[in-house]
């Protein structure tokens, strides 16, 4: 610790202060130079190309905020920083233009080049000749300064004197540092007169005259300053003791000689002056000046210049040099042509070397936009920048059209509820209800014809773990549909990418498995990325195999001759790719499906007996069966089946397992009765109605109670459907065919629970209407889109937040004693707009609750086992069966919002008994995004023992804390 | 005339003088199925291989495959996407796969045989260049990207074998074991020699003055590799040998790509040269550059052997097959001239690559009789 914070004194001892402090980041960004290298190279890179990609009318507003982030980043003024370069690339691009010859931030750009220029004062006077900053204070102070640096107090007051009399603005400023000057000096008068040293002489050298240099004190006075041009700086020692006599004003003799010799120098800039010096460009001037020395002092020796003073290589331009022309390797006299001196008419065949001086060129390339920088770009960077820029605003556009059409959607259906109440309560006396409802919705399918929202597709995903021993297995388990045919695009006669069997073959083809075991290997380690190419070239070109297998020979050779013909051959090839692919894939899927039962693990067979200990034996193996098909259908349909036909005694009688059967706590008929204890019509917003269940269908009405609902897209589950709809609101109506509210009651518990805690939010638990033969639900939802809509076309922070939401809903539900039982992204949807500003991450809203558990109201419920959610962790092993039953909301979080992030079912790795995600097993840990979730994925898949509301709560803290996650969205 | 000889004002070039089709004026073999967006790279398979087979990356973030029959025919054979634009490609030397850069920051490896392509480098910012290196002890792949890094990936590993860090971004490369040249933006050099693993050998001042664009290493007579050829974004090439006898006599440059080369009273056009490659059997090289032309040259004799005629559009790459007697060129828009701010988002281009097939007898120097052997031009 001591020794890091002795390095870093040692940096800050090189660096440099700003006027405005120092950015605390820059500081620290300074000091861990690896780690946040990379994130200084893309910052830096950001600026370069917003100078070359701006469009506005201010460009300078670039340049000016890159100094400022250049002077911020590198404080220490490395040579990285090219700050010189990029100075004088700015002042020159706006050199031009007189408009910014007052702008501060041009004086500003100016002003920091002439302090990290070698001759600041020259630069100076090149800004006063060229009326650059006349107006600027800021001009005068820092030039000012500068005189009083070399001691020059007389030319430091003079400047002031002239900012004055030019008006500088502000004003008041530049007042306040004359004043401050002015201040400065007395008071160092004052001391030099108290101690006043003995004038001496520190050197000789100065004395000396030096060619037409005679004027050896500085210029004092004020009309002189605004026209000399060349200041004499040798000296400032010997103007300090000058003034220290003279301290108010000290007329000199020499100074007639300078004024003159000074105007005598009077020439325009015709450029400015240069601000570094060149490393391998001889100055003549100082070279003359050690020569003089030399030659007095040690007259004796030598008179040459010191060898090592002329020890380097001068860079002579190209041009200059004398065209030397290699040695003559070819014979002349047999082709003149390759002659090593061509004849001058042969010109243009020869390689002319050296630039060839005279001729005009135009560089017939981009040449501004590539240096118009501090450093300089390549075609292929601006080209590549550009392409994002448009992929970017692709991104931006789509998600603000998809905007616009929900707003219009909107006030479409704001603008038919009203048309229907006032229809209703213009009709009611005459009309039945049922025609009402008839024809409103007849208009409402029409106007909306053209413009439905795309519903979602139920999900079906289910949880995977990653088998490294078989891919297609795998592929298939995770519930992805069989790729089907497409029609083919006549133009497209590349074989597609994903397709097996390239055409050809090389010499020395790889022992077969070698390829598909570094893919194996690799998709590993880099799992998001060829899942992502996978997809992409499955959706954009399907199954277009040229060659089925490319161990068969035959088929190959077919396969080739197509290839050879492609505009030929075109019906037939649309027929071979349906072979192609049936030949591999399909073959493996039946065969699984038969006799999956054989092939199970021991794990899953042991909990295949649990199953047939609860439920009948037909029915628990076709339900073991559709095990692949997604853990919702599963448990869904096992609910189906429970309350179709309960066998209690036949549980009773075959249970080979150990622990005591329970029955399922999740089926009607134990909810039934359960529910028969509670009073549901104490609860608020409960309506028991007697008809049956109204008819709802997309783009209706439907009519509950008092209130009327128009109900657009629709999402259909397994035993229930969900309706976005609109009334008082937006609303989601969820619909079920049994007549047990249970949904209302877990809702309703979690709002009376959270209301003991007067800290806790409060919960929304919706309303119920109870039919005769079903049951609707209907939430508010301001949100209309599921969490996966949401996430679909979101940033990774977005989920993040949406992560958030999940672990809040999970966390206030277990501290209420409930289990969820069955997150998943489908029945989540946010708790408000996702463009809606928020301070507080609030729960997301659950529209489904029909496998959750409640512990106060079952107690029976003590191991996770007994859930049917839990069968299917407890198959892969994620879950021990006698776990507590929370456990199974956290791996259902897991699940939920790798679904959210990845698309794509988990696939786990078991590391030292910790469950990892495949993708996050070797995290990068300076990757943000990566040990955010690495972290979050840990954290949930491994819960221990720990109780799951203080692991949650621990993750929501650590989760808030990162900056990761926005809320804001 | 294609839309963008009307939409960019290419005018003084000469390129919107053109009244004919002057997309091939050589009438060379065109290329079947080009992909939508410019070509970036451009590689013939090794000698390994039977047959001739392209492989061209694109700005339309794929890589194609075609085979190049004996009689010109071209036939697509497969493709692959990267979710960036493609700017380069090599191939293994047994030819059954292919490395392809991209600005996905990501290179993979295309497997030829199983059609697969998988992951196999990631760095910081788009990859810019991808080289197979084979050593005798070892095998590698070397990429060269924009976040100043040069990486050496073990295909089967995500963690690369070795990172050095350079100057500044990669603009181009080349391999010729033992030997490897990275040309940097701001006009950096770097030789690295491979033997027994990668290790920078020397930094050359740049004889260019201006912007590196493209780079090529040349063999002696012993196939070794000697020097190389670095081309600029004006109109310039640098012939730069390793250890020369004479470094003043044996480094030269030469301008190329040049408009109206005589004429003082014009200004001269310079344009970008866009790729080098070298023969592989007689050691000449081939430049194509922005102003839609490719030359051949004769770095010995010094000389120029032949210029095409222009193109409408920019040459941005070109590659020679194992025995030289292909030479292929892609012409298409190469975003030297766009002033891309004004441009609206989609660009239509217009693409095509030509085949020289009968190269070699195209180049009549064949009277020649050079006293030297390494001399011969084409035969």
């Amino acid at each position: 610790m001591a020794q890091v914070e002795a390095e870093r004194e040692l940096c800050l001892e090189n660096t440099q202060p700003l006027r405005e402090g120092l950015a605390v980041t820059g500081l620290q960004l300074s000091h861990q130079e690896g780690s946040c290298h990379a994130a200084i190279q893309q910052q830096r890179q950001a600026f370069e190309l917003e100078l070359r990609m701006y469009t506005g009318d201010d460009p300078l507003d670039i340049w000016d905020r890159y100094l400022k982030w250049t002077l911020k980043t590198y404080p220490q003024g490395s040579k990285e920083s090219s700050l010189t370069a990029m100075l004088e690339r700015a002042v020159q691009l706006f050199a031009h233009d007189k408009k910014y010859y007052d702008d501060p931030r041009y004086i500003n750009l100016w002003i920091n080049l002439a302090q990290n220029s070698m001759e600041p004062l020259e630069m100076f006077s090149y800004m006063q000749a060229n009326g650059i900053g006349l107006t600027r204070a800021d001009l005068y102070i820092t030039w000012a300064e500068e005189f009083e640096k070399h001691g020059n107090f007389q030319k430091a007051d003079a400047i002031f004197h002239e900012g004055l009399e030019c008006r500088a603005q502000p004003m008041d400023k530049l007042q306040q540092y004359h004043n401050g000057f002015q201040a400065r000096v007395a008071h160092q008068a004052l001391s030099a007169t108290e101690e006043e040293p003995e004038p001496a002489r520190t050197s000789m050298v100065d004395l000396r005259p030096r060619g037409r240099k005679k004027a050896v004190a500085p210029v004092n006075r004020t009309e002189a300053a605004g026209h000399s041009r060349r200041l004499n700086l040798q000296l400032p020692r010997r103007s300090t003791r000058n003034i220290q006599k003279n301290p108010i004003l000290g007329f000199n003799e020499n100074q007639a000689d300078s004024l003159q010799a000074a105007q005598l120098k009077l020439e325009p800039w015709m450029a400015p002056p240069s601000s570094r010096a060149n490393e391998n460009q001889v100055m003549p001037e100082q070279l003359a000046d050690v020569k003089i020395p030399q030659k007095s002092w040690c007259s004796a020796s030598s008179v040459t210049v010191p060898a090592s003073r002329l020890n380097f290589q001068p860079f002579v331009e190209e041009g200059d040099q004398t065209p030397s022309v290699s040695a003559c390797k070819i014979d002349p006299a047999v082709n003149t042509v390759l002659s090593d001196r061509p004849p001058p008419s042969k010109e243009e065949s020869a390689l002319e070397e050296g630039g060839g001086g005279g001729v005009k060129e135009q560089s017939m390339y981009l040449k501004e936009l590539l240096l118009n920088g501090a450093v300089e770009l390549s075609i292929e960077e601006l080209r590549a920048e550009h392409y994002f820029a448009r992929k970017r605003q692709e991104i931006e556009e789509t998600i603000q059209q998809q905007r616009q059409a929900k707003e219009r959607l909107r006030q479409q259906i704001d603008e038919k509820q009203r048309l229907l109440q006032l229809q209703q309560s213009q009709q009611r006396p005459q009309l039945s209800q049922q025609e009402v409802t008839g024809t409103d919705s007849m208009q409402i399918t029409e106007c909306r014809s053209g413009t439905v929202l795309p519903s979602s597709q139920p999900n079906a995903m289910a949880f995977q773990i990653f088998d490294e021993g078989s891919q297609s297995g795998s592929a298939h388990g995770s519930g992805n549909p069989i790729p089907c045919e497409k029609d083919m695009c006549p133009d497209d006669v590349f074989l597609p990418a994903g397709d097996r069997g390239l055409c050809f073959k090389t010499p020395y083809p790889f022992p077969g498995g070698s390829i598909p075991h570094s893919e194996r290997t690799l998709s590993k380690n880099f799992p998001e990325r060829t899942e992502s190419l996978n997809e992409e070239v499955v959706s954009g070109h399907k199954n277009k195999t040229l060659c089925s297998s490319p161990e068969d020979t035959q088929d190959f050779v077919k396969a080739a001759k197509m290839a050879s013909s492609p505009y030929h051959a075109m019906g037939q090839r649309a027929v071979s790719p349906n072979a192609g692919i049936l030949t591999k894939e399909p073959s493996i899927t039946p065969q699984l499906d038969s006799d999956g039962r054989k092939k199970l693990s021991p794990i899953q067979e042991a909990s295949l007996e649990a199953w047939g200990s609860m439920a009948s034996g037909p029915t628990s193996a076709s339900s073991v069966c559709t095990n692949s098909g997604g853990k919702a259908v599963h448990h869904l349909c096992r609910l189906k089946e429970s309350h179709a036909e309960p066998h209690p005694e036949a549980m009773d009688q075959n249970s080979p397992c150990i622990q005591p059967v329970i029955e399922d706590p999740c089926s009607v008929r134990v909810r039934q009765q359960l529910l028969d204890q509670v009073d549901l019509s104490s609860f608020s917003n409960f309506y028991s109605e007697d008809g049956p269940l109204p008819m709802a269908e997309e783009d209706g009405v439907l009519i509950l109670g008092n209130d009327t609902f128009a109900t657009y897209s629709k999402m259909d589950y397994e035993n229930f459907s969900i309706y976005a709809g609109q009334g008082g609101g937006d609303v989601a109506i969820k619909l079920e065919s049994t007549a047990v509210p249970w949904d209302f009651y877990i809702g309703s518990q979690l709002r009376e629970r959270l209301a003991r805690d007067s800290q806790a939010p409060v919960h929304d638990a919706g309303r119920c209407f109870l039919f005769q033969d079903g049951c609707v639900t209907v939430h508010k939802a301001s949100q209309q889109s599921t969490l996966r809509e949401v996430a679909e076309e979101s940033f990774e922070e977005i989920v993040a937040s949406l992560a958030m939401q999940t672990v809040e809903l999970v966390r206030l539900m277990h501290s209420c004693h409930l289990i969820h039982g069955a997150l998943s992204p489908d029945t989540l949807v946010m708790n408000r707009r996702y463009d809606e500003p928020m301070d507080e991450i609030g729960a997301a809203v659950a529209l489904d609750f029909s496998c959750s558990v409640d512990l106060e109201l079952q107690p029976e419920v003590t191991a996770a086992h007994i859930l049917p959610a839990a069968q299917n962790f407890i198959t892969k092993d994620l879950l021990a069966p006698s776990a507590s039953p929370y456990q199974v909301d956290l791996l259902g979080i897991a699940e939920t919002v790798h679904t959210l992030l990845k698309k794509r079912p988990m696939r786990l790795v078991k590391e030292d008994s910790v469950w990892t995600l495949e993708e996050y097993q070797e995290a990068h840990p300076s990757d943000r995004s990566d040990a955010f979730w690495s972290k979050f994925f840990r954290t949930v898949l491994n819960p221990g023992d720990r109780p799951s509301v203080s692991v949650l709560t621990e993750l929501l803290e650590d989760m808030k804390k990162s900056t990761f996650a926005c809320y804001g969205a | 005339m294609s839309l963008f000889g009307t939409s960019t004002g290419f005018g003084a070039g000469g390129f919107g003088a053109a009244t004919t089709d002057t997309h091939n004026p050589m009438k060379d073999v065109e290329v079947t199925s080009p992909p939508d967006d410019s070509i970036s790279c451009l590689a013939f398979s090794p000698p390994a291989m039977p047959g001739n087979f392209l492989i061209g990356g694109s700005w339309a973030n794929d890589v194609r495959c075609w085979e190049v029959q004996d009689n010109g025919q071209t036939v697509p054979k497969a493709q692959q996407m990267h979710t960036g634009p493609v700017l380069d490609v090599c191939w293994s030397e047994d030819g059954s796969k292919v490395f392809t850069a991209s600005c996905d920051k990501t290179a993979k490896m295309w497997d030829l045989n199983s059609n697969q392509a998988i992951q196999i480098a990631q760095h910081d910012a788009p990859i810019r260049t991808v080289h197979w290196i084979k050593a005798p002890n070892y095998n590698c792949i070397m990429t060269g990207s924009w976040d100043k890094t040069l990486k050496f990936w073990d295909t089967r590993s995500p963690n690369p074998m070795m990172s050095l860090q350079l100057p500044e971004r990669c603009y181009c490369a080349d391999v010729v074991y033992p030997m490897a040249v990275v040309a940097s933006a701001e006009r950096g050099l770097i030789v690295y020699q491979l033997e027994n693993q990668p290790s920078e050998f020397r930094r050359i001042d740049s004889p260019l003055k201006h912007q590196h664009r493209c780079i090529a290493i040349f063999k002696d007579k012993q196939n070794k590799p000697a020097g190389f050829a670095l081309g600029s974004i004006e109109g310039r090439v640098a012939i730069h040998y390793i250890n020369p006898p004479n470094p003043a006599k044996d480094n030269f440059t030469f301008k190329c790509h040049r408009s109206n080369g005589t004429n003082t009273t014009t200004p001269q056009d310079i344009y970008a040269v866009n790729a080098i490659s070298f023969h592989p059997v007689h050691g000449t090289l081939a430049t194509v550059g922005s102003d839609g032309r490719f030359s051949f040259w004769d770095k010995d004799a010094r000389t120029k052997l032949k210029t095409s005629e222009q193109l409408d559009q920019p040459i941005t790459a070109c590659s020679f097959n194992n025995n030289g007697n292909i030479f292929a060129y892609a012409s298409s828009y190469d975003w030297s001239k766009v002033t891309f701010c004004l441009v609206p988002h989609v660009m239509i281009v217009h693409i095509q690559i030509t085949f020289v097939v009968k190269f070699p007898s195209n180049v009549a120097l064949g009277t020649c009789a050079p006293a030297n052997s390494s001399q011969i031009v084409w035969v």
